[in-house]
């Protein structure tokens, strides 16, 4: 009798034990289930490898090699323009003529008072001759340093005549003083220029160049003497020209930070901008021509590379987030590691890592959370 | 005579009701609460420890020890079973480290009791008398050559620093000695008589009779591994390894109600196995001779 109901006890013992570790089993599982959905999860990618592409875009104005700025000689009003902007023109050729009429008026009173004061000379010679008469040596000497200062005075009067009648030949008009184009035109009829050049006139025979401000990770890869292929002329006439890097100068720092500055949350570029200067082989240009420029670099080595989405920055270095898998009973466990990395070259969408990673390992490009942390449990 | 039996007998079960009431009133305690709300925990026990601080004669200076909640509530098993990962890591890491442990010492201990209470060989007793003095040492004194050892071996931050101790505990060989100690010897002798050989009669012959004392020695080696606290306290650093008899020392004062669940959730399998092995349990600590 006590063995039966010891049996049953234990029967309904078993059936309870058996309830609370199923219960239990049940939040394990379910728990576990719930935990995994209220982990962060995180988007992939696997590093890849390869060489990184260095591309650059731009616009530039095409510029004569050499130009010379034509000024009003000698200040006078502009009477009439003989050319326009963008005219070819060739050594010798008149390009401005210029109202001389002041100075025309100024020498025809000079030519006046020039033969008065002739006519007053002879007036002085006969006194000079009359005090010899006299024999007053007092009259005498005034007569004679009457006539030396008249003759002091004509002296003056020709060289202003001479030199009004030289400046009326030399200033009337303005020249080419080469074979050029007229890249710019300042001049108006009826004013006088206030300083400024009046026409510009480039030499086409010397050819023309460009120059363009190229980041470093690309400048870095050009070479002086290179030839670029991928130029065009905006416009209508949308031709090919070919160039050839002459310089290449590295920009001042400062420039680059205005450059990247408000860019707070990327790292500012190591290399500096540089003004690259390119040689432009073509006949037809004239100077002021808008061009686009297409560079695309590859680097040297080939590296690993991660898009630059997944890297991040410390105060101590770059990092991305690699994952970590533990396995366990109720499946993977994946955690966030911090992993740091050597960044050998980026451009603006993917980085090249020298150490740190391996190809094809994965990263983690975003997570579903604000911020990641190292150890921190995900979800993929 | 026979009325003073009774009156005897009614005293008798009075204070052993009352003693048992007394040793109860903490269990019940305990389960009855794990269903009141935070709220309620709060009101009741929030000058706990305070008592001394308050103005004397204030009714709110006094802890409010309630059995029965105003508003039951599972929101504390939810908390436990479902919505925090941690308890039931804790279980089920516990459960890792005990039943390793009460199978291999159960498994050894046997075995070396029956060397130790039926075979005989020279220096028998003295070595059993070593081996019983490590169980005499408490766990402090042998806290350091411990931890060198295992740092030694590498097993640091390893479930294997507590498990391996335990296996190898004297505690299991000292109580299976005392119960092998009163089968006869006749019946191995018998058995031998008919061609048996060491092996055979261990397992044919004295683990059946040993039933009792394995399970109670089972009982007892699970309710000291579940509670244990030091070991995994030094041993095992990793929080994700650690087993649930350190989850209630972590519990801050505002999950109290958590406590309470957590608490209730970590006595039944004792509880259960109590219950189930009871009978076994008796014998064979009567057969032993030893006193938990």
């Amino acid at each position: 009798m006590e063995e039966r109901m010891t049996s049953s006890r234990r029967k309904k013992l078993r059936l309870l034990t058996g309830l609370f570790l199923a219960l239990l089993v049940g939040c394990t599982l379910a728990g576990n289930t719930l935990r995994n959905l209220a982990l962060p999860r995180v988007y992939l990618a696997s590093a890849g490898s390869g060489t990184i592409l260095h591309p650059y875009e731009g616009t530039a104005t095409v510029m004569p090699k050499e130009s010379k700025e034509i000024v009003n000689p000698a200040g006078w009003k502009v009477a009439r323009i003989l050319v326009k902007a963008g005219d070819p023109v060739t050594q010798g050729q008149p390009l401005i003529v210029y109202d001389d009429s002041e100075t025309r008026e100024q020498l025809l009173d000079m030519q006046t008072e020039l033969k008065k004061s002739t006519l007053s000379m002879s007036l002085l010679q006969s006194n000079y001759r009359e005090a010899a008469i006299s024999g007053d040596e007092q009259k005498k000497e005034n007569a004679r340093v009457a006539i030396e200062t008249a003759k002091l005075d004509l002296s003056t009067q020709q060289r202003h005549i001479q030199q009004l009648e030289k400046d009326l030949a030399e200033n009337r008009q303005s020249v080419a003083p080469f074979d050029g184009v007229v890249t710019r035109l300042n001049a108006a009829v009826g004013f006088a220029s206030s300083g400024s050049p009046e026409l510009v006139l480039t030499d086409s025979a010397k050819g023309f160049a460009i120059e363009c401000q190229i980041p470093g990770d690309v400048a870095n890869l050009l070479e002086i003497g290179e030839d670029l292929d991928q130029i065009s002329l905006i416009g209508r006439d949308s031709r090919q020209l070919t160039g050839a890097i002459v310089d290449i100068k590295e920009s001042l720092p400062e420039q680059v930070n205005s450059s990247s500055g408000g860019n707070t949350g990327e790292l500012p570029s190591v290399l500096p901008h540089s003004v690259v200067r390119i040689e432009i082989k073509d006949t037809k240009l004239q100077g002021g021509e808008r061009v686009k420029i297409a560079i695309s670099k590859e680097s040297e080595n080939s590296m690993i590379t991660v898009p630059n989405e997944a890297i991040h920055y410390d105060e101590r270095s770059a990092y991305v987030f690699t994952l970590d898998t533990d396995s366990g009973p109720l499946g993977n466990a994946y955690r966030a590691v911090e992993t740091p990395v050597t960044i050998a070259d980026k451009n603006s969408f993917v980085a090249g890592i020298s150490e740190g990673l391996f190809p094809q390992q994965e990263v983690i490009l975003h997570s579903a959370k604000d911020f990641l942390m190292d150890g921190m449990r995900v979800r993929r | 005579m026979a009325h003073q039996t009774r009156l005897s007998r009614l005293l008798l079960s009075l204070a052993l009701g009352a003693f048992a009431a007394a040793m109860l009133f903490p269990i019940a305690f305990t389960v009855l609460n794990s269903f009141m709300t935070e709220e309620e925990i709060g009101r009741n026990y929030d000058l706990l420890g305070k008592m001394a601080e308050a103005p004397a004669g204030g009714q709110a200076a006094f802890v409010n020890l309630k059995l029965l909640p105003d508003w039951l509530t599972i929101r504390q098993y939810a908390q436990v079973l479902i919505l925090s990962p941690k308890f039931l890591r804790m279980f089920w890491n516990s459960i890792a480290l005990v039943l390793p442990i009460v199978a291999g010492q159960t498994l050894i201990g046997s075995l070396a009791a029956y060397a130790f209470a039926k075979l005989r060989f020279w220096g028998r007793d003295q070595l059993f008398l070593v081996y019983v003095m490590t169980m005499l040492m408490p766990f402090q004194v042998t806290l350091v050559p411990n931890y060198l050892i295992m740092d030694r071996l590498g097993l640091m931050d390893h479930e294997l620093a507590i498990i391996l101790p335990g296996i190898f505990g004297a505690f299991g060989v000292f109580m299976m000695r005392q119960f092998m100690s009163h089968i006869p010897y006749a019946l191995m002798e018998a058995a031998k008589m008919d061609g048996a050989g060491h092996g055979i009669i261990f397992a044919r012959i004295l683990l059946p009779l040993a039933k009792p004392g394995l399970a109670a020695l089972a009982v007892l080696l699970f309710v000291d591994y579940w509670n244990m606290v030091e070991q995994p306290l030094i041993f095992l650093q990793d929080a994700a390894k650690q087993p649930l008899s350190l989850f209630l020392a972590q519990i801050n004062q505002s999950a109290r109600g958590v406590g309470f669940a957590a608490s209730a959730l970590y006595m039944a399998p004792m509880v259960l196995l109590f219950l189930y092995a009871e009978s076994y349990f008796v014998e064979g600590i009567q057969q032993s001779g030893i006193k938990g």
